[in-house]
């Protein structure tokens, strides 16, 4: 039950609101320096969302500043995407000096967010911004100089290494300014090398040659395996570049135009421009590595390739067993290193043991061995030395971790040889039943015994077989009955509902409600043979039928009175004549005190019943 | 034959027909008396208590699980892998459960083809419920039912209650959807479908149900199987990559 609710509890959180997301809020501004009277457009970037709305940054001293928009961005990089979004001022400075924006604060969804700051120096000289360069569409990626503004870098954090020591590569994608996406994976040349899978890159920004630039960061790892100088690189990475285009026939308002009458303004440049994408593949220089062959001095005879710093951690359990049962040695190896090359530290003496394949782990810094010994008789005292030999290229030497054997107790089994693995185990003769009849083909690769885990000492829930609730009749009742109710309270609701808002509708149930009520009556009379009671209650009956059917007063309804509407209606000739015929009955009875026999009475109830049915089933 | 016959006891046969002397017993007893067996390391004792229980008709988790591990103990990793996968029916979040049966499929050859191919939406609507049984999903689809008929019910009745309802209507509309779902998909899985398990070390499977047929493929000790149908004592199996021949029935046995 507690499941249950916790379950239920799940889904409450399935369906709320998403999670807060890692949010950071950085300042910047497009240009270092503005004249006096010229403009410049600081953008506040929230990084991690896109529904950040826009801060107020209240006002600032000296400077006039407009809200100007938001302008989001999302980057895909092969399938992950990350979002943004900045809000953009212009700010105009109204007099001379260095102005600071920020740090700001800004307080969203329950958690304070402090940007960086951004610095503008305001002169008197004016500076006149460069002319654009109208380039022909097939040349404008080259006239924008993007080597500048979006390039990529490769480095090795070492110029030389040993073979098979780890050497951190990280590549840099700098943009400054510019709008890129689908930014995919970046590959360098790394022949002679092997390399890791890279991390998940990370994206900051970074100030150089007085640029602030968006910089993606991706990092990875190689060892090489033979001795050598080698040229790692140039790395490669292909993106889409968005880039600015005017719209055609917008050729009349030319940038003159637009500058001279201040209009070069980010408002008119989104209406008058769209974006257009452009594959790019950036190169980054290649750079010089040189890996250096292990030094042949101080080489232990087992050394096996493991380079780095490592520690070794070993353990082994149980330490009181009986012969043919596991014992199993955990040698954990962690640090920092190549573990590609960390093999399963080596064991010392292992006679009296039988030996299975490890099982390995590989975990980010650290490897992990789980080897699995039998010990075959009970003369074994203690596990393998366990001995671990790397090499460790701060150092420059090699360096050998013992780990001293664990005291172990092993006892004799009497009767049961059936526990030694690789033998099938002994019954006794009166046993009515065998696992393993020596009559039958023995498993001679039997596995190793152990590491399960201990049987329940508690049975749990028991349960009869096939009395799954699934299976029962109720569980298919409790999903027919409470449909049918609920089914039942709509078509209840649904004529009360009809009864209420539909006035005509609620008369004709009425009236034939009353009538219903009064043919019990009707029955009462004929059955006590009361003539003149029975076709008084007719009349009545007649009357309020018809009265409540066609919506008319009852009070002096007569054939004469209610034949005009019964005609306008369409009803049918001969229920017309039977009415009439029921209400001259009526009237005979009722002056001329006739005494009617049973028989009769019976006739003029049927037809009664008639006319009602016939006005029932034509639906008038 | 007296090792097929235990078996078939444990795991195979509707076992209310054996052992009706002993239905008196309390099932609880038995399965405390078997324990303390397999303490003493008395393995095949303990499997013929655990058989007795199931004699009775009563079953659980625990009692398959360890079977699962008396099975293991005597060297017999497919049938200890079919008593864990029953096991797994009744307690599919047990640790213990899932540490014992991935280590007794380690030992087993061609784990390759051991694991189910994976339908990706079938395994989104499985996946909130994989720590329950098929049971407890069944009692939460009908909750929920239930939460929802309610829901529309007053809201049928009295309207300023459906629109306070709306806010909880949509996610227990979810909730009931997503329940139905996975219970609808591991009801025809493991009701409908026959899954077995090879229970020798190979099991040849050939083209026909005929001793003289070729070998189509051989089936490892451990493998899971669908079963089609059976015949003359053979098994027509799917093997889970889709490939289907005639197996003898004794080297593979239902879960079911």
């Amino acid at each position: 039950m507690k499941r249950t609710i916790l379950l239920l509890l799940l889904f409450s959180v399935f369906v709320s609101p998403a999670v807060a997301e890692d949010i950071k809020f950085e300042a910047g501004i497009d240009k270092k320096t503005v004249a006096i009277g010229e403009s410049a457009q600081l953008g506040l970037t929230f990084y991690g969302s896109q529904n950040v709305p826009a801060p107020d940054i209240g006002n600032i001293d000296g400077c006039e500043v407009r809200y100007l928009g938001p302008s989001t961005m999302m980057t895909v990089i092969n399938g992950t995407v990350s979002n943004s979004i900045t809000h953009m001022y212009k700010v105009q400075p109204l007099r001379l000096g260095k102005f600071q924006f920020g740090p700001f604060a800004f307080k969203y969804d329950g958690n304070t967010y402090t940007s960086s700051i951004a610095f503008l120096t305001v002169t008197e000289e004016r500076v006149r911004p460069e002319p654009v360069k109208r380039a022909a569409e097939e040349d404008i990626i080259d006239s924008l100089d993007i080597k500048d503004r979006l390039f990529l870098t490769l480095k090795a954090d070492k110029a030389k290494a040993y073979i098979n020591e780890i050497v951190p590569v990280t590549i840099k994608v700098y943009v400054n300014r510019m709008n890129v996406s689908d930014i995919q994976l970046p590959t360098f040349n790394q022949e002679g090398f092997s390399k890791a899978q890279f991390e998940e890159p990370k994206q900051y920004r970074e100030r150089m040659g007085g640029l602030l630039y968006d910089v993606l960061e991706f990092r990875t790892t190689i060892f090489g395996t033979r001795a050598g100088d080698y040229k790692l690189g140039p790395a490669t990475l292909k993106c889409n570049l968005a880039v600015k285009k005017r719209v055609r026939n917008m050729s009349a308002l030319d940038d003159d135009f637009l500058n001279d009458r201040g209009m070069r303004d980010p408002y008119f440049e989104d209406f008058f421009t769209r974006y257009e994408r452009y594959p790019v593949e950036l190169k980054s220089d290649e750079i010089d590595l040189t890996l250096l062959a292990l030094p042949q001095e101080g080489r232990p005879e087992d050394f096996s390739g493991a380079v780095g710093d490592y520690q070794f951690i070993y353990s082994a359990g149980p330490k009181k067993v009986k012969v043919g049962d596991p014992v199993t040695l955990r040698m954990e190896i962690n640090g920092t290193g190549n573990f590609n090359t960390v093999i399963i530290p080596k064991l010392e003496n292992t006679e009296g043991f039988r030996v299975y394949e490890p099982q390995i782990k590989t975990e980010p810094r650290r490897k992990t061995f789980r080897q699995v010994l039998i010990p075959e008789s009970d003369k074994v005292y203690q596990t393998p030395k366990s001995v671990f030999t790397y090499f460790d290229p701060q150092k420059k030497i090699y360096k050998t971790i013992t780990q001293e054997p664990t005291p172990l107790q092993v006892e004799k089994v009497a009767e049961s040889p059936a526990q030694v693995i690789g033998q099938s185990p002994h019954l006794p003769p009166a046993t009515s039943v065998n696992f393993d009849s020596r009559s039958e083909e023995k498993r001679e690769d039997s596995q190793p015994q152990g590491d399960i885990l201990y049987i329940k000492e508690s049975m749990g829930s028991v349960q009869t077989k096939d009395s799954e609730v699934y299976n029962r009749l109720f569980f298919l009742l409790s999903f027919l009955l409470p449909m049918l109710i609920l089914a039942a309270a709509y078509l209840i609701y649904a004529k009360q509902d009809r009864l209420r808002r539909d006035t005509k509708y609620a008369h004709r149930t009425e009236a034939f409600k009353n009538m219903r009520r009064e043919s019990l009556e009707l029955k009462h009379r004929l059955k006590s043979n009361d003539s003149k009671g029975f076709y008084e209650t007719l009349f009545k009956t007649m009357q309020d039928y018809l009265g409540g059917r066609f919506y008319i007063p009852v009070a002096g309804l007569t054939f004469d009175t209610v034949e005009p509407v019964l005609r306008s209606r369409g009803v049918d000739e001969a229920v017309l004549n039977k009415i009439k015929n029921i209400f001259g009955v009526c009237d005979r009875a009722k002056f001329a005190s006739i005494n009617a026999d049973m028989l009769l009475m019976r006739d003029d109830m049927k037809e009664l019943e008639e006319i009602i049915r016939e006005l029932e089933r034509s639906k008038i | 034959m007296k090792k097929i016959a235990i078996i078939w006891i444990l795991l195979v046969l509707p076992a209310s027909f054996v052992f009706s002397a002993e239905d008196s017993q309390d099932p609880q007893s038995l399965f405390y008396k078997a324990n303390s067996l397999y303490e003493q390391r008395e393995y095949e004792k303990a499997s013929e208590e655990y058989a007795k229980i199931l004699a009775i008709g009563a079953e659980s988790g625990p009692l398959y699980f360890n079977i699962g591990d008396t099975f293991f103990k005597v060297g017999k990793i497919g049938y200890a892998i079919l008593a864990y996968k029953k096991a797994q029916r009744l307690m599919p979040g047990d640790g213990d459960l899932k540490s014992n049966l991935a280590y007794a499929e380690s030992l087993t050859e061609d784990s390759a083809l051991r694991a189910m191919p994976r339908n990706k939406i079938a395994w989104l609507f499985k996946f909130p419920f994989r720590e329950y049984s098929l049971n407890i999903v069944s009692v939460l689809l009908v909750i929920l039912y239930l939460m929802l008929i309610a829901m529309l019910l007053t809201g049928t009745i009295s309207p300023v209650f459906k629109r306070r309802m709306t806010i909880l209507f949509y996610p227990v509309l979810i909730g009931f959807t997503l329940t139905l779902g996975a219970f609808s998909i591991r009801y025809y899985d493991e009701e409908m479908l026959n899954h077995g398990v090879v229970v020798v070390k190979e099991a040849e499977c050939k083209y026909e149900p005929i001793d003289k047929s070729n070998n189509y493929f051989v089936l490892k000790e451990g493998q899971e199987v669908l079963v089609l149908n059976t015949r003359n004592g053979w098994r027509r199996v799917r093997r889970l990559d889709g490939k289907l021949a005639w197996v003898k029935s004794d080297a593979v046995e239902e879960i079911d």
